[in-house]
């Protein structure tokens, strides 16, 4: 294989880890049936308070964690505002996005464009030898590793056991979890933190490794493209997974392109056009189209590759009666 | 086991569903929990089950004091439930489904959980496979995989909460021969809630009635049908005659009308309805019916075929286009799909008026409001918002919406929820509006409604639709099996 | 009685508090004095009211703010009452000022060549070369070379008796260009050492500019025409495609703001060279006149964009409460499917109301290029559009609330630029309090509802 290629599916990997994460984090809390839509301002805000924290400390995971934290925090405030207060998931998300923003942009303001530590470049031993795998996915470092074990963590958790079970069951029928003694709305906390969470660290990886260091609005947008991709990929850790690299894979071409002498505008705009399109996709009933057209034989395989129902109750809060 | 309930209190604002409730059910036995809609079966089920807690009293099992905080306690204690829908996951498999619940660690055995449901199947002989999604299973089979999991928990209460209703006859055969089995040979202790005093007939031993969220009757069966509807309503009902009516020009005339979803496709349908004509449709939930009144309205377009209205060929025209030509269309879910939560009964009139101006006049469009309140005896005032009256009262406000001249009016279950009173009412509406020329198109899964009210009766079957040949001697035995398929 | 009035007023200013006490850890967070800062944000918001009076050119800026944002605020009435996010308002902005743009920038003048040169000292001649360098300096003029307003860049001229008094001016240095004729010019840049070309009748064209009112009218035109364009795609989007109006709206902001940088850098760059800061400054008949005080001072705010705001606010307040179609967005917003049923176009309300909402941002878009920047910029809308989200927010899509909030918010916003200059604060501390006080409102409401529940 062209060793220019491996070059940049690598870098793909490693630019898309953020993205991963973040829309990994928010395909958990969905399924949990909460939306986040905080993830914009959360994202600036853990990846200033990431950088902040890891430059006064000069350790990177002191960084990391308050990434973490942050995001966490600001989840906690969408679940409450919802489980206890019945609140709008979507304007208290909106607010949050907006708020976060500013909040980045204040608290941020004596640590622009500082230069700042960054995750160290660890080549996983022996499996890093593997030709064309290893260099694409096994020289990176901890965080972008992070990324790809979360897929398939989070795959094998939402359906292979137990609890993924009851993960998925409250965001589809509260109430019959419920029956079966989940506790929804304890679970629902669970899972919204554990989903910020996941966006605050997306937002401290910007930060730490691929987009190194603090501006004001420096990664503004990444958020929403993370939004989009959890509609495009379904809600399934996989497809979530897919549609994060094919975003990258697609911006590096377009930049590419952009060497050959395409315009800017096309570098930019391509995210957005993209984001359109996708949904466009998958809300025109396209695909859903296709699954029914399909022979029977495909049509289960199809099913489990093309279908983006979102989570029944997703939004809906979970009353006793 | 002996369940014990010693005076269940249970409110909800001002209503008392239960008021002071003290019954106890033997093991071995299956009991009908008879009541008409709103009696209280299903809140004290509901108790029972944990789903609930009540505001007062005690549940006893085999003379011990229990208290459940939530379901999952009750069924540990071995207390199930099937809720009137199934408390299931639709886009999960029967095995997903199957799991969840069930004790374990971390990763749950598939293999030998899907030998054991397989086991239960073919004990009880229910053809359900373990690898279907539960968004393609009927009602029935809904229940059945329900039937399975509970036992697979070890319940030895089982309580079913109107389970015949939208069920097959051959599905409600093998229920009623599963519910005797566990009963008589393995000691169970069934609790049936039901409003149909034939299911309760065929298949108890023991009948409970509630009234008015009291316990009012106990018995043990076999007793006169007469002596149960007495107890349920106070008073013996008599069937009102439905008046003849002078069939006249067709009104709407269904060509080879076909329409899919990704669901369902509904083969192609011909039929002719007469001014004056009431066509029931029956079938089970997702037979077609649905799919049906929807295409014969505009709601979603047809995939082939024709709809011709007073003649004119309305074939691919749009809801609005129909409404205007004189078709009203009255959904199932009141206040999902017809009302509006959160508009005024004086809005909700201004919005349905045939003609309106730019400009909206209050005070004028609060009279109006105020004549149809009074008009169709609702419970409310023109500035209630629309979600605090009554189910039977909402219903009462969507015959009010409609225009007064209508060609055709399209129903789905028209009296599901209410109380036997306000059903009576809005059959007394509709058959005026019949005598005044409209015809009349409803679905219900109540099989008594179709067979009481229906000129024609068309049954509807996996997406296939055929007409009862006499339906003036139709029964609803008849009718069951033919929603089951039996026959098309 | 008075006891539960003053927990009622108790409850509202709650939301206030905390957003105050939130903002105040926020400044110690940073070292910054927290009585400082607000007095700062006070201070750039209303100024020397005491001194100056109310209209003053503080109390303008405000204005300046409150007129777009309210516009904005008016057309998302609409659309929050139809059930619709409308998060692409911002874009809706940004489009409403590049249409906007595009007419004042090609509609607003046209030139012709003329055979008129401008002669310059020869010492200046290679710094003389645009029609930059002579804006703002006197240029010497002969009596009959024509109405002086047709050269563009004559404002400041000097009208001289003969051709040898203009050249002795200009050679004295008293004005900087001598306006001449062509033949004029070649005998006396052949005879005389000390003079040169400036501009030639090409660069010097004659400018002849549209009348200031259909202008007008064809650059809001324009800016509503954008701003519904942007809205209608988010609307149809939503209503055909069944993509939700958040996700259309977040990718069409940033589509129009990219158009427009792009303009900004391309095709619309001034002649000498795109700075990437913005286009040439509009012509001044392309403005909004500024209020003039009886006085003789001028404030910075428009009359026209007070008054397209209050308009705005007061049609979208009147098609609520009192039309079929108001009811008919009521309807909708509440429930989609029922008000379908009950006989409500609700894809076409959808539409419309979008449309309308966009066309409303659009004109707000205008008044940010035509009376604050006078040229369209990168980020022209400032994030007044989110801030229109936020302040409907806070009135709970009830009109009555939203100029009053619209005025607030604009102040907060207004004034927290002055943070930057006294007390060198990111001028984001206005829209953090902004942010915490709709955030709070609406916790404090859940909480409010459920200690009433409770009890």
């Amino acid at each position: 294989m062209d060793s220019e290629l491996i070059r940049n599916l690598a870098s793909i990997v490693a630019l898309s880890a953020p993205l991963v994460m973040a829309s990994i984090g928010e395909t958990i809390t969905e399924r949990a049936g909460v939306v986040n839509l905080s993830l914009d301002g959360t994202i600036l805000l853990s990846a200033m308070t990431g950088f902040v924290a890891a430059y006064t400390s000069n350790n990177v995971w002191v960084g990391v964690l308050a990434g973490v934290a942050v995001g966490a925090v600001v989840a906690l405030i969408v679940a409450a505002s919802s489980i206890e207060l019945h609140q709008d998931q979507v304007a208290v998300g909106f607010v949050l996005t907006l708020l976060c923003d500013e909040l980045s942009a204040f608290l941020g303001q004596d640590y622009t464009r500082l230069p700042g530590p960054s995750v160290p470049y660890w080549p996983i031993p022996f499996l890093s030898d593997i030709p064309i795998i290893g260099q694409i996915f096994f020289t990176h470092n901890v965080l972008v590793y992070f990324s790809l074990f979360l897929i398939v963590f989070v795959w094998w958790w939402m359906y292979r056991t137990r609890p993924g079970l009851a993960l998925r069951g409250i965001g589809e029928r509260p109430a019959a979890a419920f029956v079966r003694g989940a506790n929804v709305n304890r679970l629902r906390y669970l899972y919204t933190l554990i989903g910020g969470g996941l966006v605050g660290m997306a937002g401290a990886t910007y930060s730490l490794s691929v987009k190194l260091g603090w501006s004001e609005g420096h990664v503004r947008g990444n958020g929403w493209i993370a939004l989009a991709i959890v509609i495009f990929g379904g809600w399934h850790p996989f497809r979530v997974a897919f549609g994060a690299y094919l975003f990258a894979a697609l911006r590096a071409l377009s930049s590419f392109m952009q060497q050959l002498g395409a315009s800017v505008v096309l570098v930019n705009a391509t995210p957005w056009i993209l984001m359109i399109l996708t949904l466009l996709l998958v809300g025109s009933g396209a695909t859903e189209r296709l699954i029914a057209i399909s022979p029977p034989g495909a049509r289960r395989f199809l099913r489990g590759v093309l279908r983006a129902t979102p989570p029944e109750s997703l939004g809906v809060e979970f009353r006793r009666e | 086991m002996k369940v014990e309930l010693r005076d269940i209190r249970k409110y909800f604002g001002p209503v008392r569903a239960n008021d002071g409730i003290s019954v106890t059910f033997e093991e071995g036995t299956i009991y009908g929990l008879l009541g008409e809609n709103g009696a209280g079966k299903s809140t004290l089920m509901k108790v029972l089950s944990g789903y609930l807690i009540p505001d007062g009293g005690q549940i006893l099992l085999d003379g011990e004091r229990v208290h459940f905080s939530v379901p999952a306690e009750a069924t540990a204690r071995g207390i199930g439930m099937l809720h009137q829908t199934p408390m299931d996951f639709p886009p999960f498999s029967v095995l997903d489904n199957f799991i969840y619940g069930q004790p374990g660690g971390l990763l749950p055995d598939r293999k030998a959980a899907r030998e054991q449901f397989l086991k239960l199947c073919r004990r009880f002989n229910f053809d359900l496979s373990p690898d279907a999604f539960i968004d393609g299973l009927t009602i029935g089979e809904r229940q059945q995989m329900e039937i399975v999991r509970l036992l697979s928990l070890g319940v030895r209460v089982l309580i079913l909460d109107e389970p015949t209703t939208g069920i097959s006859a051959e599905q409600k055969e093998i229920l009623f021969r599963t519910l005797r089995e566990l009963a008589h040979n393995e000691g169970l202790t069934i609790i049936f809630v039901s409003h149909k005093l034939e299911d309760v007939e065929e298949l108890c031993d023991e009948v409970v009635v509630l009234r008015r969220g009291k316990l009012v009757g106990r018995e043990k069966m076999p007793v006169l049908a007469d002596k149960l509807v007495e107890m349920m309503f106070g008073q013996v009902l008599e069937r009102t005659p439905r008046p003849p009516v002078e069939l006249g020009t067709p009104v709407l005339q269904v060509e080879n009308l076909s329409a899919s979803t990704f669901r369902l496709t509904l083969e192609p349908v011909t039929l002719d309805v007469r001014e004056g004509e009431v066509i029931g449709l029956a079938g089970l939930e997702g037979s077609g019916q649905a799919l049906f009144m929807r295409a014969c309205c505009g709601l979603i377009r047809p995939r082939g075929g024709k709809v011709i209205l007073d003649g004119r060929d309305m074939t691919g025209k749009g809801y609005h286009e129909f409404m205007a030509a004189g078709v009203a269309y009255a959904p199932a879910g009141r206040l999902e799909e017809g009302l509006i939560a959160g508009l005024t009964l004086t809005e909700h009139f201004v919005l349905a008026a045939p003609s309106h101006d730019f400009l909206v006049d209050w005070e004028g469009a609060r009279k109006v409001a105020q004549s149809r309140i009074e008009r169709f005896n609702i419970v409310g005032r023109p500035e209630s918002p629309v979600e605090t009256l009554s189910g039977g009262n909402q219903q009462r406000v969507l015959m009010a919406l409609m225009p007064e001249r209508l060609r055709l009016l399209l129903l789905e279950h028209p009296t599901r929820g209410l109380d036997v009173e306000s059903a009576r009412w809005i059959w007394k509406q509709l058959l005026e509006r019949r005598s005044e020329g409209t015809a009349v198109i409803f679905m219900s899964s109540d099989l008594d409604e179709i067979v009481e009210y229906s000129d024609r009766i068309l049954v509807f079957y996996a997406g296939r639709a055929i007409e009862v040949p006499e339906p003036a001697s139709a029964t609803v035995e008849q009718l069951g099996h033919l929603i089951g398929g039996k026959g098309i | 009685m008075r006891t539960e009035r003053l927990i009622q007023i108790g409850w509202g200013l709650l939301p206030v508090g905390i957003a105050l006490a939130f903002t105040t850890i926020v400044l110690i967070a940073v070292n910054a004095p927290p009585g400082d800062a607000f007095g700062a944000i006070l201070q750039g918001a209303f100024g020397d009211i005491a001194g100056q009076g109310i209209l003053n050119p503080k109390t303008a800026a405000v204005l300046t703010f409150w007129a777009p944002l309210l516009l904005c605020a008016s057309g998302l009435l609409l659309t929050f009452t139809a059930g619709l996010w409308n998060i692409g308002i911002e874009g809706q902005m940004m489009m409403g000022a590049v249409f906007a743009s595009f007419v004042a920038l090609n509609l607003a003048a046209s030139f012709t060549p003329t055979d008129q040169v401008l002669i310059v000292r020869a010492t200046e001649a290679r710094r003389l070369d645009t029609e930059e360098d002579f804006r703002g300096f006197p240029v010497g003029v002969l009596p009959g070379t024509g109405p002086l307003r047709d050269y563009d860049l004559l404002s400041d001229a000097v009208e001289y008796e003969t051709l040898d008094d203009a050249i002795g001016a200009l050679l004295a240095g008293d004005v900087r260009g001598v306006l001449a004729s062509q033949s004029e010019a070649e005998a006396l840049i052949a005879d005389n050492p000390d003079i040169a070309l400036g501009l030639d009748g090409e660069t010097l064209r004659k400018v002849s500019e549209m009348p200031q009112v259909p202008l007008m009218m064809l650059e809001l035109a324009a800016a509503a025409l954008g701003g519904a364009l942007w809205g209608a795609l988010s609307g149809v989007l939503r209503t055909h495609g069944n993509v939700h109006e958040i996700f259309s709206g977040v990718a069409l902001n940033s589509l129009a703001s990219i158009f427009a940088n792009y303009l900004i850098a391309g095709p619309w760059q001034p002649p000498e060279g795109g700075s990437l800061h913005s286009t040439e400054p509009f012509r001044r008949v392309a403005l909004m006149p500024n209020i003039v005080l009886p006085d003789g001072t001028t404030l910075d705010v428009s009359l026209v964009a007070l008054v397209m705001a209050v308009i705005a606010f007061g049609l979208v307040f009147f098609a609520l409460r009192g039309t079929f179609w108001g009811l008919q967005l009521k309807a909708m917003g509440k429930s989609e499917r029922s008000a379908f049923l009950l006989g409500v176009p609700t894809k076409k309300q959808a539409l419309l109301a979008m449309t309308f909402a966009g066309a409303l941002a659009g004109l707000g878009g205008s008044i940010r290029v035509l009376s604050v920047y006078g040229s369209l910029r990168p980020g022209v809308s400032g994030g007044i559009g989110f801030l229109a989200l936020l302040v409907v927010l806070l009135a709970a899509v009830q009109a009555p609330w939203v100029p009053l909030i619209a005025f607030f918010f604009a102040a907060i916003k207004s004034g927290s630029t002055r943070l930057q200059i006294t007390m060198q604060l990111h001028d984001s501390l206005g829209g953090i309090l902004q942010g915490a006080l709709v955030l709070s409102f609406i916790l404090v409401n859940g909480l409010r509802a459920r200690l009433k529940l409770r009890r």
